[in-house]
C-alpha cells in the first residue's frame, strides 16, 4: 500500500511540474521533493530486501570471502596469528599430485553421474507418468531412498558391495558368474563407479520428482496430434517430451553437476577417500587437510579452487543453454 | 498514514534483527540474558564444583559399566564435585576433537583422547590444550607415572598430557581355532610362518585385518616392523637418520605383500573396517587379530575370555625378542578453554591413585594397562590383560602411527592400504612414506 501511495504522489508532482516550468524556486523544490521521494523509495525497497540480504551476506557471502582470505595465509585453524603467504597455497596445490588425482576423480564423478542420473531418471519419470493405477505408490516408492539419511545409505551400500557377504557377489557366484565378483570398493577401476551408483540411488528420487512435475506441464494435445500423425512412443519421447522438458533438464543437469563436484558424505562414509587415494575427491582431501592435518589455509585454497570450478561449470552450462535456445 | 506504516515496518525490521542476533548468540556468550546477572553468578559459583569429562565412545556396555563404577568411586571420594561424563569421538584424525575445541562451546574440563606425539602436537601447536608443567611439579606426577610412560612425554619444553594407559599391541588368537588346526603359539619365525601356512591350507583365514581404517593396518604393520626390523631400527627411523625405505623396513613391506599374495591376509581386507575384522575374529572365522587390549571388553561381553589368548609375533632377527608395540594409548589433556582447571587436577590425581587402579583392575573384563606407577603393583583380575601386562613389563616397542607426523601418517595409512589392495608396490609405498616424512623433517616437525 505504501508503495502505491508514494507512486501516486510522484505522479501528482510530475503532472503538476508540467504547469510550473520556468519558476526556479519551484523547480528547486520539485527536484528536492523528487530526490526525497527517491531516497524514500530506495529505503523502502532496502527495508524489504534487508532480511534476506542480511542472511545472504552473513551465511553465504561472508564465509565465502573468508575462505578466500584464509587461503592467502598459513594458518592452522586456531592459532592467534596467521602468516600471510599470498598465493603460496595455490602454488602448492598446483604441484600436489593427490589434489590433481582428487580433481580427476571429481570430473569422473560428474561424467558418471550425468550418464546414470539424467536420462535414466527421465525415462523412469515418463514410465511412472504412464502408469494408470498406483501412480502415487510408485512415486512414493521410488522417492523413498531420497528421504534416507546418507549415513544409512552409506552403511547399506557398503554391505551390498561387501566382497565376501554382499548380495552382488553372492548372486554372481550363485549363477555361476563368480569370476565377475569383485571387491567393488577396493579395486581402482570399480571404486568410483560403485560410489556413483550408491549416490545415484540416494538422489534419483529428487530428480524424478522434478521430471514428473515438468511432465505435467506438457500440453497433452501435442501428444494427440503426434498420435494422429502416426508418431511412435520413441519418436514422441525424443521430439516432444525431451524438448518440452528443456528447462527441467537444465535444472537437473546443473544440480547433478554441482552435487557431483561437492559430494562428500557418501565417500567419507564408505571409503574415506581410500584405498590408496583411489576414491579421493577434493572435498575429502580438503576435509583431511583441514581437520586431520590442521592445514586450514591449504584446505581453504583447495575449497576455493573447487568453488571456482563449480561456478565455472554452472556459468558455462547456462551460457551454452541460453545460446542454444536463442 | 503511510508514514505510520513505514515506521511500523522499520520497527518490525529492527525487532526481527534483534531477535535474529540474539538467536545467533551462543549460550555461553549471553550469561546476562534470561534472569540476569545473579543467575549467571550463581552458575559460575556452581561450575567451580563441576567437572565435565569427555571420554571416547564406549565400545560396548561393559565399558560403560566400568566407567560408571569409576565415577561412583570418584564421587565417593569427592562428594562436593559434580561430575558430568560425556562420550564422543576423540580421534584427532577425524577432526571432531579439533572442531569441538576450536568452537569453544561446552568445552570439557578434561579429555581422554588417543595419544601419541602426532595427535597431541596437533592440539598443542594450535594452542587448543594447555601445558601442564606446573601441575606436574605441584602434584609430583612424574613419580606417579611409570618411568617408560613419563619418558615418552618428557623431553620437550612443555608437557601437555597425563598418560592414562599403555598400549600393548600384538596378536589375539582363537585358542579353539589353533587347537583344531594343530597350531601352537609360535615362538620363532619358522613356527610363525608354519602356523600361517597350516591355517591357510586348512581353509582358515590366518590373519584378519580391517585395512580401511588406517590405524588398524598400522597396528599390523607396527607389529611386523618390530619383528622384522627390530626396536632399534624403528628408533632410528622415528628419531634418528633412518629412512622409511631402508632395506629392513622395505623387507617388512615386501613381507606384507607376500602375506596378501599367499592368502594369509585377504586382499579384501582393504575394504574391511576394523569392526568387520573384529567381527570375523570373534566369530572364529579367522585365527588371529592384531590389536590392543581394547578388545578385552568385547571378549567379556561375548563371554570369550577363556577362548582367546594374546601373544607377540616372534622376532625374525636372530637372538632378539620382539616386544608388543604401542607407547601411550590414551592420555588426559586439559583444553585451553576449560573452565575448571582445579577440578580437572583433582580428577587427574584420582586417575593416578591407588583407588583408581584398584577399582579398574578389580574388574576381570577391564581392558587397559594403566600408566600410573602404582598400577605395576596391582595385578589385573583378567587373564588376557594380565598376559599383556606381563609382556609389557619386559618392554615395549613402537606403534609408528602414534609417533609420526600427521602428513606422514596419512601417507603411511594410505600406502599400507595400497599394499594390501595390491595398488602399490612395496618399494613405491615406502618411497611415498619417506617422501612425506622427509618433507616434515625439513619443516622441522
Amino acid at each position: 500500500m505504501a508503495l502505491f501511495h508514494q507512486e501516486g504522489r510522484i505522479d501528482m508532482y510530475t503532472n503538476e511540474s508540467s504547469t510550473i516550468i520556468g519558476n526556479p524556486v519551484l523547480d528547486k523544490e520539485r527536484i528536492k521533493t523528487k530526490r526525497r521521494s527517491k531516497v524514500k523509495k530506495t529505503l523502502t525497497a532496502l527495508s524489504f530486501l534487508a532480511p534476506a540480504l542480511l542472511l545472504y551476506i552473513i551465511f553465504m557471502l561472508y564465509p565465502m570471502l573468508d575462505a578466500v582470505r584464509y587461503s592467502l595465509f598459513d594458518w592452522n585453524g586456531s592459532s592467534t596469528t596467521m602468516n600471510f603467504v599470498g598465493l603460496e597455497n595455490y602454488l602448492q596445490l598446483a604441484k600436489d599430485d593427490i589434489f590433481h588425482k582428487a580433481l580427476g576423480h571429481n570430473l569422473l564423478w560428474v561424467v558418471l553421474s550425468l550418464v546414470l542420473m539424467v536420462l535414466p531418471t527421465l525415462i523412469l519419470a515418463v514410465l511412472i507418468s504412464k502408469v494408470k493405477y498406483g501412480k502415487t505408490f510408485f512415486r512414493a516408492g521410488f522417492y523413498l531412498p531420497s528421504v534416507l539419511s546418507l549415513a544409512v545409505v552409506g552403511v547399506l551400500w557398503s554391505k551390498i558391495y561387501d566382497p565376501a557377504m554382499g548380495p552382488i557377489n553372492k548372486l554372481l557366484s550363485s549363477i555361476g558368474l563368480g569370476f565377475l565378483a569383485k571387491n567393488w570398493l577396493g579395486e581402482p577401476a570399480f571404486v568410483i563407479p560403485a560410489l556413483v551408483i550408491a549416490s545415484t540411488w540416494a538422489f534419483y528420487g529428487l530428480y524424478m520428482i522434478l521430471f514428473l512435475a515438468g511432465l505435467q506441464n506438457i500440453d497433452y494435445q501435442v501428444y494427440e496430434a503426434a498420435d494422429l500423425d502416426g508418431a511412435g512412443p520413441i519418436r514422441k519421447f525424443w521430439h516432444i517430451t525431451v524438448p518440452s522438458l528443456r528447462n527441467t533438464m537444465n535444472l537437473v543437469i546443473s544440480m547433478v553437476i554441482i552435487h557431483a563436484l561437492k559430494g562428500f558424505a557418501l565417500i567419507w562414509l564408505m571409503t574415506q577417500g581410500g584405498p590408496f587415494y583411489m576414491s579421493e575427491v577434493v572435498s575429502t582431501y580438503v576435509y583431511k587437510a583441514a581437520f586431520s592435518m590442521n592445514q586450514v589455509s591449504y584446505a581453504s585454497a583447495g575449497s576455493v579452487v573447487l568453488g571456482i570450478i563449480v561456478i565455472t561449470f554452472t556459468i558455462a552450462f547456462n551460457y551454452y543453454r541460453e545460446r542454444s535456445e536463442a | 498514514m503511510s508514514g505510520n506504516k513505514q515506521l511500523l515496518s522499520f520497527i518490525s525490521l529492527v525487532l526481527l534483527l534483534s531477535i535474529f542476533m540474539a538467536g545467533c548468540q551462543s549460550p555461553s556468550a549471553s550469561p546476562g540474558a534470561g534472569n540476569g546477572e545473579e543467575e549467571a553468578k550463581a552458575e559460575d559459583g556452581d561450575s567451580s564444583n563441576t567437572l565435565s569429562l569427555l571420554i571416547p565412545n564406549y565400545y560396548n556396555s561393559v565399558e560403560e559399566e566400568q566407567w560408571s563404577l569409576v565415577i561412583e568411586k570418584f564421587k565417593e571420594l569427592h562428594p562436593d564435585i559434580e561430575v558430568q561424563l560425556e562420550t564422543g569421538d576423540v580421534r584427532v584424525e577425524s577432526g571432531s576433537l579439533t572442531s569441538l575445541l576450536q568452537s569453544g562451546v561446552n568445552t570439557p574440563d578434561v579429555i581422554l583422547m588417543n595419544s601419541g606425539p602426532s595427535r597431541i602436537s596437533v592440539l598443542s601447536e594450535a594452542e587448543l590444550i594447555q601445558p601442564l608443567n606446573d601441575l606436574y611439579e605441584e602434584n609430583s606426577w612424574k613419580e606417579a607415572l611409570r618411568e617408560s610412560a613419563y619418558q615418552l612425554i618428557a623431553g620437550e619444553e612443555n608437557m601437555y598430557e597425563v598418560p592414562h594407559m599403555m598400549d600393548a599391541i600384538a596378536y589375539f588368537y582363537n585358542k579353539d581355532v589353533f587347537e583344531e588346526n594343530g597350531v601352537n603359539v609360535p615362538a620363532s619365525e619358522k613356527e610363525f610362518m608354519k602356523a600361517l601356512q597350516k591355517l591357510k591350507e586348512n581353509d582358515v583365514a590366518p590373519i584378519t585385518i580391517g585395512a580401511r581404517n588406517g590405524y588398524a593396518i598400522g597396528w599390523l604393520f607396527g607389529i611386523m616392523l618390530e619383528s622384522v626390523a627390530g626396536t632399534e631400527k624403528m628408533e632410528e627411523v622415528l628419531y634418528g637418520d633412518g629412512k622409511w625405505n631402508d632395506p629392513e623396513v622395505l623387507k617388512t613391506a615386501e613381507m606384507l605383500k607376500e602375506w596378501v599374495d599367499s592368502g594369509y591376509i585377504s586382499k579384501n581386507a582393504v575394504t574391511l573396517t576394523e569392526a568387520d575384522s573384529k567381527f570375523d575374529f570373534l566369530n572364529k572365522q579367522s585365527a588371529m587379530y592384531p590389536g590392543g587390549t581394547y578388545l578385552i571388553t568385547e571378549l567379556a561381553e561375548q563371554d570369550l575370555q577363556d577362548s582367546v589368548g594374546f601373544f607377540m609375533m616372534p622376532s625374525f632377527i636372530d637372538n632378539q625378542t620382539a616386544e608388543p608395540t604401542g607407547g601411550i594409548g590414551q592420555s588426559w589433556v586439559i583444553p585451553t578453554k576449560a573452565d575448571n582447571r582445579d577440578t580437572a587436577t583433582v580428577w587427574l590425581n584420582f586417575i593416578l591413585s591407588q583407588d583408581y587402579v584398584e577399582t579398574a583392575y578389580s574388574s576381570p573384563d577391564y581392558n587397559f594397562i594403566l600408566a600410573s606407577s602404582i598400577s605395576t603393583e596391582v595385578e589385573p583380575a583378567g587373564d588376557v590383560l594380565n598376559d599383556a601386562s606381563q609382556e609389557l613389563e619386559q618392554g615395549s616397542s613402537y606403534n609408528p602411527s602414534v609417533f609420526i607426523g600427521v602428513e606422514t601418517k596419512e601417507a603411511y595409512f594410505q600406502n599400507l592400504q595400497g599394499l594390501v589392495g595390491g595398488l602399490v608396490t612395496p618399494g613405491e609405498a615406502m618411497n611415498n612414506i619417506e617422501a612425506e616424512a622427509e618433507k616434515e623433517r625439513s619443516e622441522g616437525n
